[in-house]
Parts: C-alpha cells; sequence; structure tokens
C-alpha cells in the first residue's frame, strides 16, 4: 500500500527546485529546437553535478544507491522545468538492463561511466509493446535501423531488442554507439531531445539477455515509463500552476478571468487529472522499488494517465492564457511540444491500451 | 515512503475474517434480483450482525455502541464492505451525517436515545436540507420555524430527502429570523418524520424508482430541546455536516457502477464485425482507460489513508472520487450497452435492477450521481477556490447590505 514521502525524498525534492530555479529556465530551450540532433549540455551538466546521473546506480558502481522513488521524484522536478536533456530516463534504461541482466563484467565496463555521466544511455524498446519490426542480431553482431530514438543523436550506448536470425527468437542486447554505428538526426517538433535513426551494418553488439527476452524488454521500457511519467506530472503541475497563476493575474471585463467558470473549472479539471497520474505514478514507483506487483500493469496505468494529464494540462493552459500563449516567446509550447514527445518516444496510448487491456483482461477469467 | 502501519493491516485481517463468512448471505450474489424493500431488510439484518461484532459505527464512542477507533479504520472497513457488495447504503447518511452531528450537539439524554438504535439498523435518518428553491444554494432555505412556547412550528417544504420514505428521523435547516440576512437567520433542528403533518411523497426519478422525496412540514410541532446549536446558527451546522460528508465520502473507484471485470465478461461474449468484442481496440481502449483511471482512484484514496494516520487532513478525495468515478462509470456502461446492442435497451423497473449490477441502471442513474451530494460544478468550484486558489464566484447575496 502506497506512499507518503518522507523526509529524505522532500529534501531531495527541495534541493532539485533549488538548482534548477537558481541555475535553469525553459528560455534556453527556445533555441534548440531549430537545431536538429540538439540537446541542452549545460542542463546535462547540472544533471552530472547534482549526482542524478548515478541516483539509481549501487554505491559500488560510483552512484548514489538511493533507489527508483529518488529518481521518480527528481525526475518529476526536471519535468516541471522542461528540462532539455533526455538522458536521465534513457540511462536509466540502460543501467537497470544492466543491472537485471549484464554480466559482473558488463556493469564493470559499463555502469561507472553512466553513474557520472560521462556515458550516456538511450533505449529502443517499444518494438516490445507491439510485435513490430526488430534488428537483425547474427552471431554477436548487429544490422537494421531503429526508429526515432530519444537521445540516439548522442548517446554512448544503447539497450534494443534484437530478432536472432539464427532462432529466430528475440534477444536484448546493447551496443555501444561508436564509429559502427551511423546516427542519422532527425527533425521534429520536439528537436531538444536529440531524436534519431541509428543505422547499424553488422555493429558488434553484446547479449543481454536471450530468455524471454521480449518480456524483458517491455519490463523496461515500462520501468522507464514510470520514471517518465513523473516526468509528466512536473510538466502537468507545471502547466497548470501557469494557468492558475495567469487566470488570478489577467483581468477581462472587470475581473479575473479565473473567475469565469470556464476557465476556473478547466483549471480544476487539470488538478484532477494530475492527481489520477499522480496515484498511479506514486504507485508504480512503488513496484519498481519493492520490484513486486504487476510493474507492467502498473506503469501501464500510470503512463496512461499521465499522458492524458500532461496533454490536457499542456494544451488547456495555453487556451487560458489567449493568444499570448501561442507565441514562439511563450514557454508553453515547450509543454506543449514535450508533452506529445514524451507520450510517443516510449509508446503511445494506443499500444499502452493494449497492453494494460491485456492483462487486465488475462485477469479475468472466462 | 511510508506505508500503512502492521496494527492497521491487522486490523484489515480481522475485518477480511470477520466479513468473509457473511459474502454467501449478505454478498452481492445474494441481493442480485432482491426488491428494494427486501434489500433494505437485508441492510438492516447487516447492520445489527456487525453492532453485535462491534463493528458499526467505528468512529463512534463505546458508551454509545461505538468501537471508538479512528477514521482510518472506518475507511479500510467501507472498503472491503463495498469490494463484496454488502448493503451499506441505506445508513450511509444517517452514520455519516445527522448522528454524528447528533453526537456533536445533541444532550447525553438524546444520543443515549438515538445513536445505539441508529448503529443497530432500527433506524434510517434523513438529512432535509435542499429546497425546491435552493440547490447548491443552501442559505435559500424558506422552510419556517417559530417559536411557540417550548416548541417550535415547522412549516415548509424540503425535496431530494434520500429515502425519507423509509426515514424515522431527520435533521433539518429552517428559518427562524426571516429579518436576518439569509445566512444568519437558520436553526438546525431534529425531527421526528413520522410525526403529526409530516408528508412525505417519494419522487420518482427517471429511471422510475424512487430514492428521493418531497417532505411537506404542516406546523410540525418540534420541543426546543431537539434544536442542534444555537438559534440563527444552522447555516454554520448545515456546513459542518456537509464536510463530513466530503470527508467520509465513499470510496468506491467504480464510482457504484458494475466492476470493469462484467465489462470483460460481456465483451467475450459479444461481437463485433464477426470478432469478439474482447479483441476490438475502441473496446480494448475503454478497457484499459477504466482500469486506469480507477487504479488512480484508488491510489488517492490510499493516500489519503496515510494523510489521516499522519494526522494531516486529507484534500478533496472525495470530490475527485464522485466526480471521475462518475464520468468512468459512463464509459463503461455506455461501451457495455453498446456491445448488448439492441438487448442493451431491456431494462425491467419492475425487477429493481441496482446500479452495482446492471449496466442500463448503471448508465441510467448516471446522471444522478453527477448531481446528488454536490454537482460536478460544485465540486469543481471546490477544487478551484479551496486548492488551486482561484477567485470566488460572484456571490451577490453574499455582498454587505
Amino acid at each position: 500500500m502506497p506512499f507518503l514521502l518522507d523526509d529524505d525524498h522532500r529534501q531531495i525534492v527541495q534541493e532539485a527546485e533549488r538548482v534548477l530555479s537558481d541555475g535553469w529556465s525553459p528560455d534556453g530551450l527556445r533555441h534548440l529546437l531549430e537545431r536538429v540532433g540538439a540537446h541542452d549540455d549545460r542542463f546535462w551538466t547540472t544533471c552530472r553535478d547534482m549526482g542524478w546521473t548515478g541516483i539509481t546506480i549501487s554505491e559500488d558502481h560510483g552512484g548514489l544507491g538511493l533507489g527508483p522513488i529518488a529518481l521518480c521524484l527528481t525526475a518529476e522536478v526536471v519535468g516541471r522545468f522542461v528540462g532539455g536533456a533526455p538522458f536521465l530516463s534513457t540511462g536509466y534504461g540502460v543501467s537497470e538492463a544492466l543491472r537485471r541482466f549484464g554480466s559482473n563484467d558488463q556493469q564493470g565496463r559499463y555502469l561507472a561511466g553512466l553513474a557520472n555521466g560521462e556515458r550516456t544511455g538511450a533505449i529502443d524498446l517499444t518494438s516490445a509493446l507491439d510485435g513490430g519490426e526488430r534488428l537483425a542480431w547474427t552471431d554477436g553482431r548487429l544490422s537494421g535501423a531503429t526508429g526515432l530514438v530519444a537521445a540516439g543523436a548522442w548517446a554512448d550506448l544503447l539497450v534494443t531488442v534484437a530478432r536472432d536470425t539464427a532462432t529466430g527468437g528475440d534477444v536484448l542486447v546493447l551496443v555501444a554507439l561508436d564509429e559502427q554505428a551511423h546516427p542519422e538526426p532527425v527533425q521534429t517538433f520536439d528537436n531538444s531531445r536529440g531524436y534519431a535513426v541509428l543505422h547499424f551494418n553488422s555493429a558488434p553488439a553484446e547479449v543481454l539477455a536471450t530468455e524471454h527476452a521480449g518480456d524483458a524488454a517491455l519490463e523496461l521500457l515500462a520501468r522507464v515509463a514510470v520514471i517518465v511519467a513523473f516526468e509528466q506530472l512536473g510538466g502537468a503541475e507545471a502547466c497548470m500552476e501557469r494557468a492558475r497563476n495567469f487566470a488570478n493575474e489577467r483581468q477581462a471585463f472587470g475581473q479575473p478571468i479565473g473567475k469565469f467558470q470556464a476557465i476556473k473549472h478547466r483549471i480544476a479539471e487539470m488538478y484532477v487529472a494530475n492527481e489520477l497520474a499522480r496515484g498511479n505514478a506514486l504507485r508504480a514507483a512503488l513496484s519498481l522499488r519493492d520490484d513486486a506487483g504487476d510493474l507492467v500493469l502498473r506503469a501501464g496505468a500510470a503512463r496512461l494517465t499521465a499522458i492524458d494529464a500532461y496533454e490536457f494540462a499542456a494544451t488547456e493552459a495555453i487556451q487560458t492564457h489567449g493568444a499570448i500563449g501561442i507565441t514562439w516567446e511563450h514557454d508553453l509550447h515547450l509543454f506543449f511540444r514535450r508533452s506529445r514527445a514524451l507520450a510517443l518516444e516510449l509508446g503511445g496510448r494506443g499500444p499502452w491500451q493494449d497492453v494494460v487491456a491485456r492483462r487486465v483482461i488475462a485477469g479475468v477469467a472466462a | 515512503m511510508t506505508s500503512l502501519s502492521p496494527e492497521l493491516e491487522a486490523f484489515r485481517d480481522r475485518v477480511v475474517a470477520f466479513m468473509d463468512p457473511h459474502v454467501a448471505e449478505y454478498g452481492q450474489a445474494a441481493r442480485l434480483g432482491l426488491s428494494l424493500d427486501d434489500d433494505i431488510a437485508l441492510a438492516r439484518r447487516w447492520q445489527a450482525t456487525k453492532a453485535a461484532a462491534g463493528y458499526a459505527g467505528l468512529t463512534f464512542p463505546t458508551e454509545y455502541g461505538g468501537a471508538g477507533l479512528t477514521q482510518l479504520e472506518q475507511v479500510i472497513f467501507v472498503a472491503e464492505e463495498a469490494a463484496r457488495g454488502f448493503p451499506a447504503g441505506y445508513f450511509v447518511i444517517s452514520l455519516s451525517m445527522p448522528i454524528p452531528m447528533m453526537l456533536r450537539y445533541a444532550t447525553p439524554e438524546q444520543k443515549a436515545r438515538f445513536v445505539p438504535p441508529a448503529l443497530r439498523g432500527e433506524q434510517i435518518w434523513s438529512q432535509l436540507f435542499s429546497e425546491p428553491s435552493t440547490g447548491s444554494d443552501l442559505a435559500a432555505v424558506r422552510t419556517r420555524a417559530v417559536r411557540d412556547g417550548e416548541d417550535w412550528i415547522i412549516s415548509g417544504q424540503k425535496v431530494w430527502t434520500t429515502f425519507a420514505q423509509y426515514s424515522d428521523y431527520g435533521v433539518i435547516v429552517a428559518r427562524t429570523d426571516p429579518d436576518a440576512p439569509k445566512h444568519r437567520g437558520l436553526t438546525y433542528f431534529f425531527v421526528d418524520l413520522k410525526a403529526q403533518g409530516v408528508t412525505v411523497r417519494p419522487i420518482r426519478q427517471l429511471h422510475s424508482a424512487a430514492e428521493f422525496n418531497e417532505v411537506f412540514f404542516d406546523d410540525v410541532r418540534v420541543p426546543d430541546a431537539w434544536r442542534l446549536g444555537g438559534v440563527g446558527d444552522g447555516f454554520r451546522l448545515a456546513v459542518e455536516t456537509l464536510m463530513i460528508e466530503r470527508y467520509t465520502a465513499a470510496a468506491d473507484e467504480t464510482g457504484f457502477g458494475p466492476p470493469l471485470d462484467a465489462l470483460i465478461s460481456l465483451a467475450r461474449e459479444a461481437q463485433l464485425d464477426g470478432r469478439p468484442a474482447l479483441e476490438d481496440g475502441r473496446v480494448r481502449a475503454v478497457i484499459a482507460q477504466a482500469y486506469a483511471t480507477q487504479q488512480g482512484l484508488l491510489a488517492i484514496s490510499e493516500k489519503s489513508i496515510l494523510e489521516l494516520a499522519a494526522g494531516r487532513e486529507p484534500g478533496p478525495e472525495g470530490s475527485i472520487h464522485k466526480l471521475v468515478g462518475a464520468r468512468g462509470r459512463r464509459e463503461v456502461a455506455l461501451c457495455a450497452l453498446d456491445l448488448l446492442g439492441t438487448d442493451g435497451l431491456r431494462f425491467d423497473a419492475a425487477a429493481h435492477p441496482r446500479p452495482k449490477t446492471d449496466f442500463a441502471m448503471s448508465w441510467m442513474d448516471q446522471p444522478t450521481l453527477r448531481i446528488a451530494g454536490g454537482t460536478d460544478e460544485m465540486l469543481l468550484n471546490t477544487v478551484a477556490e479551496r486548492i488551486l486558489g482561484l477567485p470566488q464566484d460572484y456571490r451577490p447575496d453574499k455582498l454587505p447590505r
């Protein structure tokens, strides 16, 4: 049963808020939007300096060993600022893959670099949702092209699921994105995420798991989805607060526009959607921490409500602001873009609805 | 992160051990097809069984037949009760509003006389606040109470009084000073609904059952000793009553409609485009979204329990529950009726279908849920004003005179 934050958690949140409020604003993101394959290096440096890159990595490997809830809460704060570097969640996907499936040798080679942020990770696991096309894996070598991968333009390591051409089965692999991988940065509506298609032509790739590799990939994706649900929640909260503050300040027809129920009810609806998303996200976080419950199902519920909450808040915050909200100069379009980017990059509503439905239906006896 | 204490988990285990042997007699399946009268009779027996085992009135003081526990145990108990579909609804108003108000404001003799029988299910209480001219505007009450020696004479009309036709007593707000500003001229009493001059007329709802009533007071004599709080203090006490309601709002994440399992079972049988409906993306989307919403509500309930345990006031969980639960229930019911096709039209009011087990009834009852106990619009106002600090609605009735 969930979950009240304790003092340690509150401290993590306060510290993250302090650092980001002092040193960073969404304003810096705007110029990244006009460059393909960009990311906010200054923001990433902050993440490294704060040790956020190693929150969940054990102290043996140079991390903080704080567990996933600390990372979830940090991601929520980052989401409030539309942080411009995807590695926090995608790198977690890679370090988790190593923690769960990596050999001692693999962990020794890669985790310390991920922990201090020298190495960055990306994941390409959405094919686990829908059985989509996979890369081909033959005798330790990877070929083919990924879909759009967040952070793909600069990541050092990629975890993906490929098809073993010998057996026809799935294999979870780790591939170093050195000169053997050819990232093709892709122009998107949220260029700050560094989306790229990665092309492999017989690039060496290490095996992480062959047994039930598809399930393993789905579970990894679900784990990242929980972290991202917090990031989405943070974004949704920020949009709600901006809408609320604007509605209190902006006068029209002789009164603050927040007096009009058409406005105030919309903002109250944002709160309701956010609370649903928060409840699900917290439950899923407990599943992450305890390796308990049906993680994929809980992550799915968290993801569906987080997608809904962020997109509603971002869209309706713009509407609340009126024309100022649709200008390039205003921050709201950064949230608006990000809400859709986060909804798509780990698999959208449709595939996640199907994952959730499949599990819920399986739980009801015929 | 904090979780529920071992003591509370142990309490839950005891509750489960107490309830499970009674499922056959009082659970969801036992109630299928019962007439309303039979269901209420069953509910009275279940209430008496709970009282005998010390589980009625969990938060009430032991000297009046309660268990002297906290809101926490209450929330845990209600959740387990709801999960088994036990008939507790008929006493929810009695035991969560009028009786707690009696415990706060009545004399010890009155408490001793009224509280224990109410706990045993021997009495049902009503709350008589709304009038034809009032709804959410509680202070617009016109029913009069005029002082006559040691008594008050009450005249007027109340409406939307839940289960008044089965009720023995009620709490009422009446205007005792027509010259005072509207929020200040009201007084709070409890009344005998079987007394001379009281007429109860059930109101048939759109689904043809009658949960609500009009109640007419034609010079009904009420002793001054049955006044709760001071003369002119009625509005404050009424608001206090409603706050208890928000606080204890039942946490049923299905919005009191049929569980999701029932939709899944139905979709397993039904066909769409020549395939089992369960394979249809539209149906799967409804199932997934309803599940996600229900789990979110469950998480909010769990969090509010922990807030209570930590000694903090919970937020507006009850409001969110009613708002979101009612919407989710509509989505699920509509999907189910769609799958049934023209068979979805079947509805036999005489068989007393219940919204918890019958999709047509669930759909027909959903508009009620959006209105009763605070409309969606009032709940959104509450969230906007109390939590988010947005400005209050324009309220000319509250301007200084």
